[in-house]
């Protein structure tokens, strides 16, 4: 009753190209974790972060990011200024990018629709605005968002070439939006 | 020499793929992990008790009311909590009407006697207020309350949860501190499933 | 923190929501607990339910977007 099966299990492991297909699936998973978890290219559609990202208005030109997902959800690592791509907290199947204009314990002023001129962020929570001011749905639509949506900070434009080393801090939105900065 | 750092360099490149590749299980498809605290007695005890999770109902994917979810808590992403959601997007719900139904008075605990809410009906403004304090949940929000309402901090402190805060639906639990067969719980280590409690009323 | 939402009374509530009519509708209910450790200091736990109440609606495809499928019915009376 064993022969067969054995012989079965020689087969396999003689056969070359079989154990190399699975030698590359039992590397998928570590792929899957540095993306997950690490680094991630992302790419930034829409014109909410003219003119620091997707500078032209032809669609052609999309900007891919390098994302860094490390640690990002920590408070100490989310300052202001920085690019985050987020879980939409009105639909969490989409990710938005936007720039943190203000973090935990500030206070900001705020812009139509919000309902409040000042407000507070709270613990563990950012205040996410798109540099193209008056084309974006930021948190003056849903408020200060959990550091927990958010997925990683854009660290450089990595797509395309003629984009390589453009200033993430070229335009930063709206100015003097801070009435108490918590530090 | 040589052979020395290739066992080590095999040795690691197996224990690299082996811890990534159940991370991702458990990311993605499946967790069993211990939970803590009193907020979701009776139906998970206060310590011991642990949970499967399932990871398809990510980000509230096919979640409905009445169904227990791990979330991460929104105003600390290091923590993750267990409650049951209590209000889909849309849904028009009371904030908290048992906030004013204090089933144990605080002279109890001298007492050692048990009150029961005399006269619910009628009895001061805060009650009737309780009762009067609706919220719509917002779009790609979930209201979450622990089981036990007298001892979880939930949506009716830090508001809605972001759908995208969801981290999986629990289906099953095990209790530890049960005997290994034949407890009351269930059979298998106090194994028993976490269902649905939103029914049709008669 | 979700976003901006205001907690409304049932008369303001009245003024922006129209509610759809009883007849399509579903009486449900969701039994949660109030527990605490009695008698005290014996770590023994004792829950007392606390039922509430939703009414699940039908919604009419070309009704107003501000007619909710399902809302909270819980009372005074609901657990007594």
């Amino acid at each position: 009753m064993w022969q067969p099966l054995r012989s079965l299990v020689g087969q396999i492991s003689r056969s070359y190209g079989l154990k190399l297909s699975l030698v590359t699936l039992s590397w998928v998973p570590v792929v899957m974790t540095f993306n997950d978890d690490i680094c991630y290219i992302a790419r930034v559609d829409g014109s909410s972060m003219r003119p620091t990202l997707n500078p032209n208005e032809n669609v052609s030109s999309t900007d891919w990011v390098l994302l860094w997902k490390f640690h990002s959800k920590k408070a100490q690592c989310l300052n202001r200024d920085d690019i985050v791509l987020f879980k939409s907290p009105l639909d969490p199947s989409r990710t938005y990018c936007k720039r943190i204009k203000a973090v935990q314990y500030d206070s900001v002023l705020t812009r139509h629709p919000y309902p409040r001129e000042v407000v507070q962020i709270p613990r563990n929570h950012i205040w996410v605005e798109g540099d193209n001011v008056f084309h974006s749905v930021d948190s003056n639509n849903f408020g200060p968002i959990s550091n927990g949506l958010v997925i990683g900070k854009a660290i450089t434009v990595i797509w395309p070439p003629s984009r390589w080393g453009a200033d993430l801090k070229l335009a930063t939105g709206r100015y003097d939006i801070l009435v108490a900065k918590s530090d | 020499m040589t052979t020395i750092a290739r066992t080590w360099g095999k040795t690691f490149s197996y224990a690299i793929r082996a811890v990534c590749f159940v991370h991702i299980v458990h990311n993605h498809v499946y967790e069993f992990t211990e939970t803590r605290g009193e907020s979701m007695l009776p139906t998970l005890a206060a310590t011991n008790d642990y949970v499967h999770a399932i990871k398809k109902y990510k980000d509230g994917r096919g979640c409905q009311i009445g169904d227990c979810i791990v979330a991460v808590k929104p105003s600390d992403p290091d923590h993750r909590v267990c409650k049951r959601i209590t209000g889909m997007p849309g849904d028009i719900i009371l904030v908290d009407p048992s906030m004013k139904s204090k089933v144990f008075g605080s002279e109890t605990v001298g007492n050692e006697k048990l009150h029961l809410p005399e006269d619910p009906i009628g009895c001061s403004e805060d009650y009737d207020e309780s009762f009067d304090s609706y919220i719509k949940v917002p779009k790609g929000h979930v209201w979450v309350t622990g089981d036990n309402l007298s001892h979880s901090l939930d949506s009716r402190t830090y508001n809605a949860l972001p759908m995208g805060l969801i981290k999986g639906k629990i289906v099953a639990a095990n209790d530890f501190n049960e005997p290994f067969w034949g407890g009351s719980k269930g059979n298998f280590w106090g194994f028993r499933k976490i269902e649905n409690i939103y029914v049709d009323e008669k | 923190m979700a976003p901006p939402t205001p907690v409304l009374t049932r008369e303001q509530l009245e003024r922006q929501i129209s509610f759809p009519s009883a007849d399509g509708c579903q009486l449900k209910s969701l039994t949660q607990f109030q527990c605490q450790i009695f008698p005290p200091g014996s770590g023994e736990y004792l829950c007392i339910p606390f039922k509430r109440l939703f009414e699940e609606c039908v919604v009419a495809a070309g009704a107003s977007k501000n007619t909710p499928s399902r809302f909270e019915v819980t009372s005074p009376l609901t657990n007594s």
